[in-house]
Formats: structure tokens, C-alpha cells, sequence
């Protein structure tokens, strides 16, 4: 039995998870992976340290949870959470854990783009993840998906690796921080990223690796385009990791996101939840309103519990 | 306490974190008697999987250290290396240092891994799958 479950280990659960241990209570943190930010090349906007590996800054925040006396288990994937008489169940593939309050911390996935050949050719040259598959691109034709923060990161990143790389994106403009617009039109200037605005992916074709991806102007019918590229990198954007909220009964908004109160409350007393998969923090998915959303649901479990159990 | 009893103790915290991440996942590891998992390389790929696979098969972990979703599936793989105890041996292969195995075998996402039977390549998966699913691929395979 423990005092805070905390499910996921993202940046969101481990700061979560760094509160309840020093409000003393007995916490547990139950996670697949190292998150999102762990996929970050370079993290530059989490004040105090002007700039670290994604997955070096989640690796620190791994160690001072533990430090404080959580525990964390990796590798675990929770496939339920359900009420047991007042306490709360999280059921993994192998396990059972029983806390006092919950906080659900499980962040979001890459959406994929849903055309054919897609699923085929993933670890053939379709990869999600820039940072991990990079290297392997060495000196190759590349394309990057998407017009947001995490596209442009990746297309940057690719750029050092690559020979070229094609940013696909379906309107004419950006939705990412300016720094990251002006780096990208550099490497533009130097010939090293393509921009192909006002395209969509329609389709993934090679025979034992991908070879081609056809796309389709946006605003004109039936007139395809074939790009000759050996990786394609889908960065569209994210969807919550919502199922195991919504299979427990709480309410989540249109999008699919959790709705929370200031105080990362949900509609169930004793569970709560924080980062990516909320609508709190005006819906700016960062690490920093990760950390303090983290932060702010460990408090509300703590005030919960002493109020219920004392 | 003293400045200097406080920067002892940060210390030797300090240097008890980095002798666990030394110890994390060197060299060759065995369950209560069997061999279970061995550190792979360009150099050695041939005797230590093609040539081992004709006696017993062999699972290879391609990963690297900038890999995170690596470092998420490596604990499940040695986990299950240990329970099946001497069914597989769990080859790691880092492809940032060996790229011309990496190379060979088509390596292009990581983690990528490769059960080898009979001196052959038989199955494959790519990416991170919950343990129940790795289990089933291992029992199909084995
Ligand atoms: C390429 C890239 C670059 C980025 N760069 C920056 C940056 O420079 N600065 C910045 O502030 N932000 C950046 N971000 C955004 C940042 O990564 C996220 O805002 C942050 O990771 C959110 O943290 P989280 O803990 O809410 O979610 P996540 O990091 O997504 O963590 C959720 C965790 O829960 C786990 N999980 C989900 N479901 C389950 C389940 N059923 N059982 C167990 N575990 C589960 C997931 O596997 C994951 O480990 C970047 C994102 C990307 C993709």
C-alpha cells in the first residue's frame, strides 16, 4: 500500500514525485519510458541551466526522485486504474498497486499520419523519433512532417546528419517559437533544408525501404508529387494519453485532455492529475509547467490525504 | 554539520551514483547458472551470435546511449533473459560503436531487435513493446 501512485515518468510524474516524498508520504512512480523531454536534443528554456540533453535533465530528475526515497519502476505500463473500496488500484501487465490518491501523469504520443505504406515502413525509414534515428541518415535525403516546435527541432537536428532534409508542412507558416523559425530559415539560406509548404503526405512507397513519399498540394485536386527520400520523420503533433482517465470515468475536454481544476484536481476526489495530458497551464505542453503542474497535484494529494486520513 | 563534512558526504553520494551507473549492464551477466546476456561487437558478431545461434538462439539489442527508448526496453530484455535462463542468450550491440553490423543487418530505428536461429536472422521487431507482447514474440520464436 502506498500513500500518492503516480502514473507515468515523465517530467510531470518525477516532479510530482519529488514533491510527495518530501511531504514524507510512502509514493511509487509507474512509467513506460523517460517521456517526451527525454527526446529533446537540447532543452535551452528550463531557467537555472542554460542548456542539457533532454534525456540528461530527466535522467537528474530519475535520480533525485529516488534520492528523496520514491520508488520508480520502468518498463511498466499501467492497463487500469480502478476504485478498491476508498483506495485506488493501478494494475500493470504483472502487477497490483493500491494508493491513498492518484496522480495521473502520462503525457501524449506522436499522432501518426495515417497514410498507406506508413505502418510498413516503420524502422525502414519511417521514425518518429529524430534523435534516436539520426545517425543512421548520415549523409542521406531526408524529410521532416509537421510545422511545430518538435518538427523544426527535428529538422534542425537532422540537418547535421543529412545531406538534405525537406520540411512537409500543410500550411504557409509556422506555429513554433520564432528562435527556432529563424534557425531553420538559415539552414534554408545554406541550401540544407527544402521547405515544402502547402503539402500533405499521401502516401509511402519503396520496396524493401522506403524510397519515395508522395504528396498532394493542399489546395489543388489530384495533382501528386513524388519526393525521392530514404527517411521520413512524422512530427504532427501530439494526442493525450487519455484511455486509462477515461476508462476510470474522468471527464477530459473535446481534444481528449484531462480536465483539471487549479489544483489538478479531477472529477473523482483523490485522483489527480498533471503535465502534458491536462488541460491545466493554459494547455502550454512544456517542461516547466510539466515540473509545476507535477508539483501542485503532489501538494493537492498530500492536502487530500492528511484531510482524509488524520 | 561543517562545509566540509556536508561536501564528504556529497561526495560519496556522488561517487556511489556513478559506480551504479558503471555497473549498469557491463559485460557478460549469468542467471542462477546459464549464460543469459553478452556485450557484442563488430569484432566478435560472427563467433559470439552467427556461430552461437547453431546451439542456441540468439536475441541482439541494437541500441546506442542517445537512445532513450533503448534505455526504456533494455531492463525488460534482461528481465526476461534472466527468467528464461538459458533459453536465448541477449546479445547487446552498441551500433554507435559498430556500425558495420548495423550497417549489415539494415539497421535504420533503434532499438531493433533481432532473434538469430541457425546462424540466420528469423524475426524482428522495432521499438519499445510491453513486456506481454515481447514474451509472445519470444515464445513464438523460440
Ligand atoms: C522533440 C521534442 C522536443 C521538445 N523540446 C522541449 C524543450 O526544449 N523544452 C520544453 O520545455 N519542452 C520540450 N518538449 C515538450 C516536453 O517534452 C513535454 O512538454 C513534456 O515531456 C511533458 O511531460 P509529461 O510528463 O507531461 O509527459 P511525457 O514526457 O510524455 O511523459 C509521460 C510518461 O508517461 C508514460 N505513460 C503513458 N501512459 C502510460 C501507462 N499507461 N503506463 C505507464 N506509463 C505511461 C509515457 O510513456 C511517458 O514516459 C519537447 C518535445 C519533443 C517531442
Amino acid at each position: 500500500m502506498y500513500e500518492v501512485l503516480i502514473i507515468g515518468s515523465g517530467a510531470a510524474g518525477l516532479s510530482a514525485a519529488i514533491y510527495s516524498a518530501r511531504y514524507n508520504l510512502s509514493t511509487i512512480v509507474l512509467g513506460k519510458d523517460f517521456g517526451l523531454a527525454s527526446e529533446a536534443p537540447i532543452v535551452e528554456n528550463y531557467p537555472g541551466i542554460r542548456e542539457i540533453q533532454g534525456l540528461k535533465l530527466i535522467q537528474e530528475m530519475q535520480e533525485q526522485a529516488k534520492s528523496l526515497g520514491a520508488e520508480l519502476i520502468l518498463g511498466e505500463e499501467v492497463t487500469r486504474i480502478k476504485r478498491e473500496k476508498k483506495y485506488w488500484l493501478a494494475e500493470t501487465h504483472s502487477e497490483k498497486y493500491l494508493g491513498k490518491a492518484v496522480i495521473i501523469a502520462t503525457g501524449s504520443r506522436k499522432r501518426k499520419l495515417g497514410i498507406k505504406g506508413e505502418e510498413e515502413f516503420v524502422g525502414r525509414g519511417v521514425s518518429y523519433c529524430a534523435i534516436c534515428d539520426a545517425p543512421f541518415y548520415r549523409g542521406k535525403v531526408v524529410s521532416v512532417v509537421g510545422g511545430g516546435n518538435s518538427a523544426l527541432t527535428s529538422a534542425i537536428l537532422l540537418s547535421e546528419f543529412a545531406e538534405k532534409v525537406y520540411l512537409i508542412h500543410r500550411r504557409t507558416e509556422f506555429r513554433a517559437e520564432p528562435i527556432l523559425v529563424d534557425r531553420l530559415m538559415n539552414l534554408k539560406k545554406e541550401g540544407r533544408v527544402e521547405m515544402k509548404l502547402g503539402y500533405i503526405p499521401r502516401e509511402i512507397v519503396g520496396t524493401d525501404v522506403v524510397e519515395y513519399l508522395h504528396l498532394k498540394k493542399v489546395d489543388e485536386e489530384g495533382v501528386e508529387e513524388k519526393l525521392k527520400t530514404e527517411g521520413i520523420f512524422v512530427e504532427i503533433g501530439e494526442v493525450p494519453n487519455s484511455e486509462l482517465a477515461r476508462n476510470l470515468g474522468l471527464k477530459l475536454d473535446e481534444e481528449g485532455y484531462i480536465l483539471v481544476k487549479e489544483d489538478m484536481s479531477t472529477n473523482l476526489e483523490g485522483v489527480f492529475a498533471a503535465g502534458d495530458v491536462t488541460t491545466g497551464s493554459n494547455k502550454l505542453k512544456q517542461i516547466i509547467t510539466a515540473c509545476a503542474e507535477g508539483a501542485i497535484a503532489a501538494t493537492s494529494a498530500y492536502r487530500y490525504i492528511t484531510r482524509k486520513y488524520q | 554539520m561543517t562545509d566540509w563534512e556536508l561536501e564528504r558526504i556529497r561526495m560519496k553520494k556522488y561517487m556511489e551514483m556513478l559506480r551504479k551507473m558503471e555497473n549498469k549492464g557491463k559485460g557478460e551477466e549469468r542467471g542462477v547458472r546459464k549464460l543469459v546476456k553478452v556485450e557484442v561487437n563488430d569484432g566478435n558478431f560472427e563467433e559470439e551470435v552467427i556461430e552461437r545461434s547453431k546451439d542456441i538462439p540468439v536475441v541482439v539489442d541494437f541500441w546506442a546511449e542517445w537512445c532513450m527508448p533503448c534505455l526504456a526496453l533494455a531492463p525488460v530484455l534482461e528481465k526476461l533473459a534472466k527468467e528464461y535462463n538459458g533459453r536465448f542468450v541477449l546479445a547487446k550491440l552498441n551500433v554507435d560503436r559498430n556500425p558495420q553490423t548495423a550497417s549489415r543487418y539494415g539497421i535504420m530505428s533503434i532499438p531493433t531487435v533481432i532473434m538469430f536461429k541457425n546462424g540466420k536472422p528469423v524475426d524482428s521487431f522495432v521499438g519499445v513493446m510491453p513486456e506481454p507482447m515481447i514474451r509472445e514474440w519470444l515464445d513464438r520464436n523460440l
